[in-house]
């Protein structure tokens, strides 16, 4: 059974007196474990989708399972709490608390669970030591560079140990350096911990790293490209290509 | 509901000091201006509801119950009295009958670095007395100084009467000298009374006060009662109908006095709260422009899974965290700076009351501007859709 | 400060009290009558017959001396309180005064019977205190309102003793019998000063009920400490 299976999804807004349908009727199925970038042009409705997906929004129309929960029949608090446990943002500019020191932020979803102030800090610590942030625990969001500030986001998206992982265009404000450990990193997540991550992104050159990518033209399905064996090749190959 | 930790709303309080400063201090000033009404109201009420002895009766010109400074009754009065009325207390062998003359007049203050002048120029109220009317009102005491004798240009001074001059401290009161129509006076006692209007007066010998009002009548006559039974008094002005008198409980005529400046004490409270409207009002902007600049990160917290209640509460908590530190910085400068202002009033002079109802009148608004000025523009912050709230710059 | 006046109060009304139960129905002429045991009126002080040939206060007053006998014509009222509450003594004052509720318009003075739209010095000279005594010879220890019908700006005719009086206004009468007229109409200064007038402007039919019980002698329930003196 795939873990998101999308049937007629549509998202129509009403803007005065327009429509404006960014999600058309998508059919859509994405494996447990995958890495599937979304790809588009603007208004394509990729960040729609994403957005239902994380269940900040839901569908005018059709439904959606994610693991098997209808999420478009669930009301705004049920979503709230669905998305503490089983869903991790990560967003392009990152949206660290800039109060709150990065241990901190990634503890913030935590709070919403029932746990000890140790099992906090264990997952805590756990998930800055895998995006290698864990020497930056006690500083704030505006002591760190974009690249350690994503981590921090990653660190926060990954620490409830969700089903799924959504990536709004997470390298979109990064340097390439940057940008590439961070792709790395979302592999990394992907293929080590078995995360099923789905990213939306304007650059082709990070779909390498993903093992399906879907392009969506005006609220539909284009094309799709299911390489599972191919990523890491491709992987290596534009590393090599963002390197140089 | 799982809340959004206290050091959220904590920290939040530091992203913008000028801002902090702002929300904080307008806060404050609103609860200021609310404990100075709230002061004045309580300071004005407890001043008249403590002065007057439920055993006192006051005779005074019949037509001038209101007001005993317009009353005016003959002379002979206390000689009537004391053989008309049963049931007048005795103390040290004295019947205790106090006839007095009460009249505001204009007084200037003249001390060693200030002569009069006319911007010193200052209506005080003044009681002419004998010395039983100590008898009589068992709550005034000469603290310092003497009783004024009679003929040499001598008064003792209410408490606050001296503060309301400006004049504080025994040595400085003392002394001191008040001109009264071109005549110096030496004030020689000051006097106590537990907070009630006498200590708002300055009291001087009855026969010098009758030359300065020029008048050969009496205010009133104010007679201790052994029991607080006035009927042989009602019973005395009905009969004595030649003295034009009435009798009134000492207590009733000045709660009656507090009923008839009921309408100004509602008049500063409908002003505060229209001020402190105003207040809520400029508080609304500035918590709204506060909270609206952090859309972004509301919408992330809703993504991470918080609820919106969740958020609304750590708003509030940020603001009334705010209102707080107003509030109490306002609560201190009222205690410190506004309790015991003098303010004058036809009555003489009454303190600013800077009580603990007041100053947890004045928390209780900076509280209630704290959950107000937060709740509405939380609520609207959060009306925004998450998709859109993530959007915004 | 606060709390010694409660206290005081309080004390002063628990020895009023006291004081009252002690006097038990004993000298209803105190005039400490508070308590349960209040003294009334007795009826005989009134009468339904209403004398004749009878003159203004104001006839009378500039004349009669300490001593004298008198009948008058009056109207009850002349003092924003005309009557003491624990003591039989209530004030009157000549018809020739324009009582407020008869002026213009209505409702012209919160209490008409003050007249305070006289002049003071003409209040003075025209009003008069009445007693009704005990058998001490002091004002009975009860208000006199509503006995025998009595109401401010009702029209009385009161026949008694002069006790006390003098040039400057003071008239004090201890009152052997009383007639209790009715109330005058604007326009009519003098109606409700006749006999068969006495229900004339009275503002309840219970005071009216009472006047008569009174005259009819039903009503004569008092606690029989004396009657007046005659």
């Amino acid at each position: 059974m795939s873990l998101i299976e999308c049937r007629d999804l549509t998202r129509t807004y009403t803007r005065g007196s327009e429509k404006i349908t960014p999600l058309d009727g998508l059919h859509l199925d994405i494996e447990r474990g995958g890495f599937v970038a979304l790809m588009g042009p603007s208004g394509s409705g990729k960040t729609t989708l994403l957005n239902l997906l994380a269940g900040i929004d839901r569908p005018t129309r059709g439904s959606l399972l994610i693991d098997g929960r209808p999420v478009h029949t669930l009301s705004r608090n049920a979503l709230a709490e669905w998305r503490s446990e089983a869903v991790g943002y990560v967003f392009q500019l990152y949206n660290l608390v800039p109060v709150l020191t990065a241990y901190e932020n990634v503890e913030l979803p935590l709070l919403l669970h029932s746990l000890s102030r140790k099992e906090r800090h264990q997952k805590v610590a756990a998930a800055l030591d895998l995006v290698g942030i864990a020497d930056r625990s006690d500083h704030y969001p505006r002591q760190l560079s974009g690249g350690q500030e994503q981590r921090v986001a990653i660190a926060r998206a990954i620490v409830t140990d969700p089903t799924l992982i959504l990536a709004d265009e997470p390298t979109g404000d990064l340097d390439r350096e940057s940008a590439t450990n961070i792709m790395d990193l979302l592999k990394r997540l992907n293929t080590e911990l078995g995360r099923t991550i789905v990213m939306v992104t304007h650059d082709p050159k990070t779909t390498v790293w993903c093992d399906t990518v879907l392009h969506l033209e005006k609220g539909k399905l284009a094309d799709s490209n299911a390489d599972d064996s191919s990523g890491t090749e491709s992987h290596n190959q534009t590393m090599t290509e963002i390197s140089s | 509901m799982r809340r959004l930790p206290f050091e959220y709303a904590v920290r939040n309080l530091g992203r913008s000091p000028s801002r902090l400063l702002m929300s904080a201090g307008g806060c404050g000033l609103v609860v200021l201006l609310a404990m100075a009404a709230g002061g004045f109201v309580s300071g004005m009420q407890d001043s008249l509801k403590i002065s007057g002895s439920p055993r006192n009766v006051i005779l005074m010109g019949a037509g001038s119950e209101e007001s005993v400074e317009r009353s005016e009754i003959p002379m002979r009065t206390p000689g009537i009295a004391a053989t008309g009325i049963r049931g007048i207390a005795i103390a040290a062998g004295v019947e205790a009958i106090s006839p007095e003359v009460h009249l505001a007049i204009p007084i200037q203050l003249q001390t060693e670095t200030e002569s009069p002048t006319e911007e010193n120029e200052a209506n005080a109220l003044f009681r002419g007395i004998t010395p039983s009317a100590f008898l009589v009102h068992q709550e005034a005491r000469l603290t310092e100084g003497r009783f004024p004798e009679t003929g040499a240009d001598e008064v003792a001074i209410g408490r606050l009467a001296a503060r309301g001059l400006g004049l504080e401290g025994e040595d400085r009161i003392l002394g001191s000298t008040l001109v009264v129509d071109e005549r110096p006076f030496t004030i020689v006692g000051v006097i106590d009374a537990d907070g009630g209007v006498i200590e708002g007066e300055i009291w001087i010998p009855l026969s010098d006060l009758l030359i300065i009002g020029q008048r050969d009548t009496l205010s009133c006559v104010v007679i201790r009662t052994t029991d607080g039974d006035l009927t042989s008094a009602h019973g005395f002005a009905a009969t004595r109908l030649d003295l034009e008198l009435v009798a009134t409980r000492e207590s009733d005529y000045y709660a009656s006095l507090a009923a008839f400046f009921k309408p100004i004490r509602f008049m500063v409270m409908i002003t505060a709260i229209l001020v402190a409207a105003g207040g809520v009002i400029g508080g609304l902007n500035t918590t709204y422009a506060a909270f609206a600049s952090r859309v972004r990160e509301i919408g992330t917290l809703q993504t991470l899974g918080y609820s919106r209640l969740a958020i609304v509460r750590s708003l509030v908590e940020e603001s009334i965290l705010t209102a707080s530190i107003g509030a109490l910085v306002a609560a201190a400068i009222g205690i410190l700076v506004l309790d015991q202002v003098t303010i004058r009033f036809s009555m003489g002079v009454f303190g600013i009351q800077i009580g603990p109802g007041v100053v947890a009148l004045g928390l209780l608004g900076g509280l209630t501007l704290g959950i107000v000025g937060a709740v509405i523009p939380a609520i609207r912050c959060l009306r925004l859709p998450v998709p859109e709230a993530l959007r915004s710059s | 400060m606060s709390r010694n006046t409660h206290l005081l109060l309080g004390l002063s009304a628990l020895f009023i009290t006291l004081n009252g139960c002690d006097q038990g129905g004993g000298d209803t002429t105190a005039s400490n009558d508070v308590g349960p045991t209040r003294a009334t009126i007795p009826a005989a002080f009134f009468t339904t017959d209403r004398p004749t040939e009878v003159v203004d206060l104001i006839q009378i007053k500039p004349t009669a001396s300490v001593g004298d006998s008198v009948v008058f014509l009056a109207r009850v009222g002349g003092r924003v309180e005309p009557f003491v509450d624990g003591l039989a003594i209530f004030t009157v004052a000549d018809p020739s005064l324009l009582s407020c509720e008869l002026m213009g318009d209505e409702d012209h003075c919160p209490l008409p019977w003050d007249y305070c739209c006289e002049d003071p010095n003409g209040i003075t000279a025209g009003s008069a205190t009445i007693r009704l005594n005990g058998s001490a010879g002091t004002p009975i220890a009860a208000n006199a309102e509503g006995a025998g019908g009595l109401e401010p700006l009702k029209f009385v005719i009161v026949e008694g003793v002069v006790n006390e009086r003098n040039d400057e206004g003071l008239f004090v009468i201890d009152a052997t019998e009383i007639w209790v007229g009715g109330k005058p109409m604007r326009g009519m200064p003098r109606r409700g000063s006749l006999a068969g007038e006495e229900n004339e402007g009275a503002s309840t039919g219970d005071t009216d009920a009472g006047e008569h019980d009174h005259g009819d002698g039903v009503a004569h329930d008092h606690d029989g400490d004396g009657k007046p003196d005659h």
